[in-house]
């Protein structure tokens, strides 16, 4: 499970080329971040 | 600010750390070691000033690049939770003091592989080290606007650096155990990773805030920059390839950068840390990167058109707005994050330079002759010479060579020359055939083309020299991997990788290793099944003697460890302390003990020397390994099996428990049915037999007896009639059929047949009824029968002329019925009793009672099987029966 | 009953006692020659009964029987272990009883 993580997120980033102009490439970049920090977080907590 | 003022700023910085270290180590509070921030946060020593001041550098001069090298471990890191684990579990278990123990342990515990591993990694991090001084230096120099002296020792950087070689080889070698974690530093590394955040916030809110107005201010204003928008986006696909490939360099780097290996996984203390790790740790790195990105860009916009150092801007802004205090800050900030990297990287370095290559290449011998004392100390000073000794080193490295690198490449080339390991770290714990002689000929071909593909053309291109002459006729040959888009170094990683790995899985495959590797194979990657007793699986077979090894063994634990280790053991495998030879279990045993002091390499030399080992087919091995696997597996099902039975067995000791229980009851009731049965008809028989016998028998007396034997065969029949009706009462053979009636109508349909009786005894009866309503829901037939039983008792226990008062109530939702009688009271002891079967209470005083013994019996199981109670107690001059029946 | 009419029929004397407690009343008056003793009466059961008895000096000489629904072997053992002269169960025929109790006086 943790490992299928990387996969799809990777693959995400690789779709991702010039396509806007804007930094929204940045912003989008850092909202994935925090998606998976979160994430992360909850998986942890279930575990418990 | 003077160079005096900043020094004294670090000097107070330094004490700090001491004491935070100290004060760790002397209290050693429960709260601090089972703490999993202090962890989490001492795995951020991967931000080092690359990320302090390159990274920004980076950011401000191309853009999105200064990204992948954190983007790169997050994809990686949320894997940790499951390779970590088993990592930590086997570096645990085997006492693996560094990475190149954990690598070479599993390859054969080969001391060959440890020494090259502990190679590669001085060359990949002595650079690496030399870097951080290069950022201590020239930040120092920049806060002090002093240049930088040309002479080393009246650079008050050099200070600096010794001041941290010291700090290091105390604190970092307090411990000579693999398994004792260093408290103190993490600690303080911990702290450090704090404080460096905490900084780079306080610069990002002056820089957003106070310097301009927000953060899209600074966007906007940065985005009339030309290369604006080509800086925030791929560069088509040879960007995101390079992209791709740069986060894969830090995915790996992040994994096997020997101070990330020692802090996530030496300095691991408990596996559940590794949980939080995991959400904090990508958090933290987000928090960092985001303030780079705003800073970068203040930078491009403050000293646009400047010929300006873009590494330095965090130290160059708030100096250039004349606010000191955050200058220092930042310059502390940096000085964190290198002195963090500079102390555990030395520190683990050292463990790796002392237990790979000073002690098994020299100094076994030396050992073997001394004591433990004197052992350890030589062990914990040659540790303090290693860490002082390459901060050294790297200082010089920096000095000569390193001078006019940016710190990114030399940091990219750094994790490249570290990423060789991959193939042989990874393929430890998930792949079985992986062989010694693969993991050699993959990493030295990879290291060859690292050398020739990016360490000569550093060097060159730091000089701005060509290639001449065959070098050149080389390059020229090689031009032809080329692969277009990559720039030099992910290019280089992709090929060296490629190359190391094909070779690893080539001639692991093509050749069978030897059967001590295919042994720590099985360790390694079935670690979960070994993990109870690792040191069944241990292969040896051959001659040795515990005494021999007794005597190795004190020599480096001390007499008292040695003897406890050795009764721990002893008990383990249930073991006779006086056995003289030593079997597989025990070899491995001893090996683990040593690893933790001198490392796994030397430690198998050593007890190598005292005994003697015979050979085993790599055949025989595996089918060792087979057999105890499934050994293993069945002795799992069997315990299993046996708890099961063991859960059976209790069950049937239970359930016979209950049955003897009741078995015992039901002759205990046969036994007074018995005895009651016994007594009318003994009155019966006695009757009769003197109606036969005599014949001159009065006439009135011959009445008497002949209604006694009528009377007594009527009360026989009456208690085999109740017998039989409580039994079929208990055992649900009697339906009830609860229909809605009158209760008071039922009573009086009760109470006629008594009445005849009642008079006769002078009683005087009456009822008193407080109800509104009449209509309750039960069985009327059973009532009728609970009623006369009742009524019966209360008859047969008043006196003459008493009283016998029932009364009608409704309380709580419960039809109340209370029978009142006048007459002896009860024994308290007895009130509960009289509700038993042929209960006889020891005060009666009715010697002959009519009726069966049962009545009170029927009237509970009736009452019951309603869903009510029945109780008795003694009330004034008489007792009162009590029924509560439940409204539906 | 029975057994009271068939007795003094016999010409013997008859004392009913309801209880363990009754009895002993009648044996600070009297020392009798035979005592059927029931097992189980309230107050004093007979097995009590039958210590105090066989404490008293003056009562040696007394025929203690034991008469009871409990025929249990184990209690019939008991009963003969502390000292009855005999231990008769119920249902028991009256003529029996009686020859028994002319052969103990």
């Amino acid at each position: 499970m943790m490992v299928a993580f990387s996969i799809p997120v990777s693959l995400l980033f690789n779709s991702e080329q010039e396509v806007l102009g804007y930094p929204m490439l940045l912003v989008y970049l850092f909202a994935v971040w925090m998606i998976s920090i979160i994430i992360a977080l909850v998986i942890v907590k279930k575990y418990e | 600010m003077s160079s005096f003022a900043l020094f004294s700023v670090v000097l107070l910085y330094l004490a700090l750390l001491f004491f935070v270290a100290y004060m760790a180590e002397k209290k050693k509070s429960k709260l601090w070691i089972n703490n999993p921030y202090i962890y989490a946060l001492s795995l951020a020593v991967y931000c080092t000033a690359w990320t302090y001041y390159g990274s920004i550098g980076v950011a401000a001069t191309s853009g999105l690049n200064y990204l992948p090298i954190y983007i790169g471990p997050i994809i990686v890191i949320p894997s940790w939770i499951y390779i970590n684990t088993r990592i930590v579990r086997i570096s645990r278990i085997n006492k693996i003091s560094s990475l190149a123990d954990f690598i070479s342990l599993r390859y054969g515990n080969s001391r060959s592989l440890s020494a090259i591993i502990t190679l590669v990694c001085l060359f990949a991090i002595i650079p690496y080290i030399g870097l951080q001084i290069k950022a201590i230096s020239e930040t120092f120099h920049l806060v002090t606007e002093t240049p930088v002296s040309k002479n080393i020792l009246t650079d008050s950087a050099t200070f600096v650096v010794l001041l941290i070689a010291v700090f290091s080889s105390y604190y970092g070698t307090r411990y000579v155990d693999a398994s004792e974690k260093r408290l103190g530093i993490i600690s303080a590394i911990a702290l450090e990773s704090f404080l460096k955040l905490f900084f780079i916030i306080i610069l990002g809110l002056f820089v957003i805030y106070f310097v301009f107005d927000g953060f899209s201010d600074i966007y906007h204003k940065a985005s009339r920059f030309n290369d604006f928008k080509a800086k925030n986006t791929f560069n088509g696909i040879e960007g995101a390839l390079n992209w791709m490939v740069l986060c894969m360099i830090s995915g790996t780097a992040i994994c096997l950068l020997p101070r990330q290996f020692h802090t996530a996984i030496i300095e691991n203390r408990q596996e559940k840390h590794i949980k939080t790790a995991i959400w904090f740790f990508p958090l933290y790195l987000l928090i960092f990167t985001l303030f780079i990105f705003p800073i970068a860009w203040a930078g491009r916009l403050i000293f646009n058109g400047q010929q300006v150092n873009p590494e330095f801007y965090s130290i160059l802004i708030p100096q250039h707005f004349d606010n000191t205090v955050i200058t220092v800050l930042v310059f502390l900030g940096g000085l964190s994050s290198s002195i963090s990297m500079i102390i555990i990287s030395a520190i683990t370095l050292s463990i790796m330079l002392s237990n790979n290559m000073i002690i098994p290449y020299g100094l076994l011998g030396k050992f073997k002759a001394e004591d433990e004392t004197q052992n350890t100390r030589n062990i914990t000073r040659i540790r303090k010479f290693s860490i002082f000794g390459l901060i050294i080193m790297a200082f010089a490295f920096y000095k000569y060579f390193i001078l006019k690198t940016s710190l990114d490449s030399v940091g990219l080339i750094s994790f490249v020359i570290i990423a060789q390991l991959a193939p042989a770290y990874f393929g430890a714990i998930f792949w079985r055939r992986g062989s010694y002689k693969g993991v050699l000929v993959g990493l030295l071909a990879g290291l060859v083309i690292c050398y020739f593909g990016l360490i000569i053309p550093q060097y060159y291109f730091s000089y701005n020299q060509e290639f001449k002459g065959i070098l050149r006729e080389m390059y020229d040959a090689f031009s032809f991997f080329n692969i277009p888009y990559l720039g030099r170094i992910p290019q280089i990683f992709f090929w060296s990788m490629l190359v190391n790995t094909g070779l690893f899985a080539g001639i692991s495959v093509s050749m069978k290793g030897n059967y001590r590797e295919r042994n720590f194979a099985e360790l390694y990657v079935d670690i979960d099944k070994y993990i109870q007793n690792h040191e069944n699986a241990f292969i040896w077979r051959g001659t040795a003697y515990v005494s021999d090894i007794k005597n190795i063994l004190e020599r480096f634990l001390g007499k008292k460890k040695t003897e406890q280790a050795l009764r721990i053991f002893n008990l383990k495998y249930n073991i006779d302390s006086e056995t003289e030879t030593a079997d597989s279990r025990f070899i491995k045993f001893s090996e683990n003990l040593l690893a933790g002091r001198i490392g796994t390499a030397s430690a198998k030399i050593l007890i190598e020397g005292v005994t003697k080992e015979d050979k085993i087919s790599l055949k025989e091995v595996l089918n060792i390994l087979e057999e105890s696997k499934e050994n293993i597996i069945l002795n799992k099902k069997l315990t299993e099996q046996s708890q099961e039975l063991k859960k059976l067995s209790d069950d049937l000791t239970n359930a016979n428990q209950s049955l003897i229980v009741k078995d015992r009851q039901k002759d205990d009731f046969l036994d007074s049915v018995a005895h009651e049965l016994r007594t009318p008809i003994t009155a019966i028989r006695s009757a009769g037999e003197i109606l036969a016998d005599d014949d001159d028998i009065p006439l009135e007396i011959k009445k008497e007896f002949l209604n006694n034997i009528i009377t007594e065969s009527d009360r026989l029949s009456e208690i085999i009639n109740d017998i039989l009706y409580l039994d079929k009462l208990e055992h649900g053979e009697i339906a009830l059929h609860i229909k809605e009636n009158n209760i008071l109508e039922t009573y009086k349909k009760a109470l006629n047949p008594l009445l005849h009786l009642i008079q006769q005894k002078n009683i005087h009866i009456s009822e008193v009824n407080l109800l509104n309503h009449f209509i309750f829901e039960y069985d009327e037939s059973r009532m009728i029968q609970l009623f006369q039983n009742i009524l019966g008792n209360a008859l047969k226990f008043t006196d003459e002329q008493g009283t016998i008062q029932t009364k009608f109530f409704s309380r709580d939702k419960e039809l109340i019925i209370t029978v009142f009688n006048t007459g002896k009271h009860i024994p308290e002891e007895d009130l509960k009793m009289i509700f038993d079967k042929f209960y006889q209470s020891k005060n009666q005083n009715i010697l002959k009672q009519a009726g069966s013994g049962l009545g009170l019996a029927i009237c509970r199981k009736i009452i019951q099987n309603h869903g009510g109670t029945i109780y008795a107690e003694n009330s004034g001059l008489g007792v009162t029966f009590t029924i509560r029946l439940p409204e539906r | 009953m029975s057994l009271e009419y068939s007795f003094k029929k016999n010409g013997y004397d008859v004392y009913i006692a309801r209880d363990g407690t009754e009895v002993l009343e009648f044996l600070k008056t009297m020392i009798p020659d035979v005592i059927l003793l029931d097992i189980m009466m309230p107050n004093l059961d007979g097995f009590s009964t039958l210590n105090i008895i066989k404490q008293d000096e003056k009562l040696k000489d007394t025929k203690v029987i034991f008469l009871s629904a409990k025929n249990n072997p184990k209690d019939i053992e008991k009963g003969l272990e502390m000292g009855a002269d005999a231990y008769v169960t119920k249902p028991y025929s009256i003529k029996k009883l009686m020859q028994l109790i002319e052969e103990m006086v």
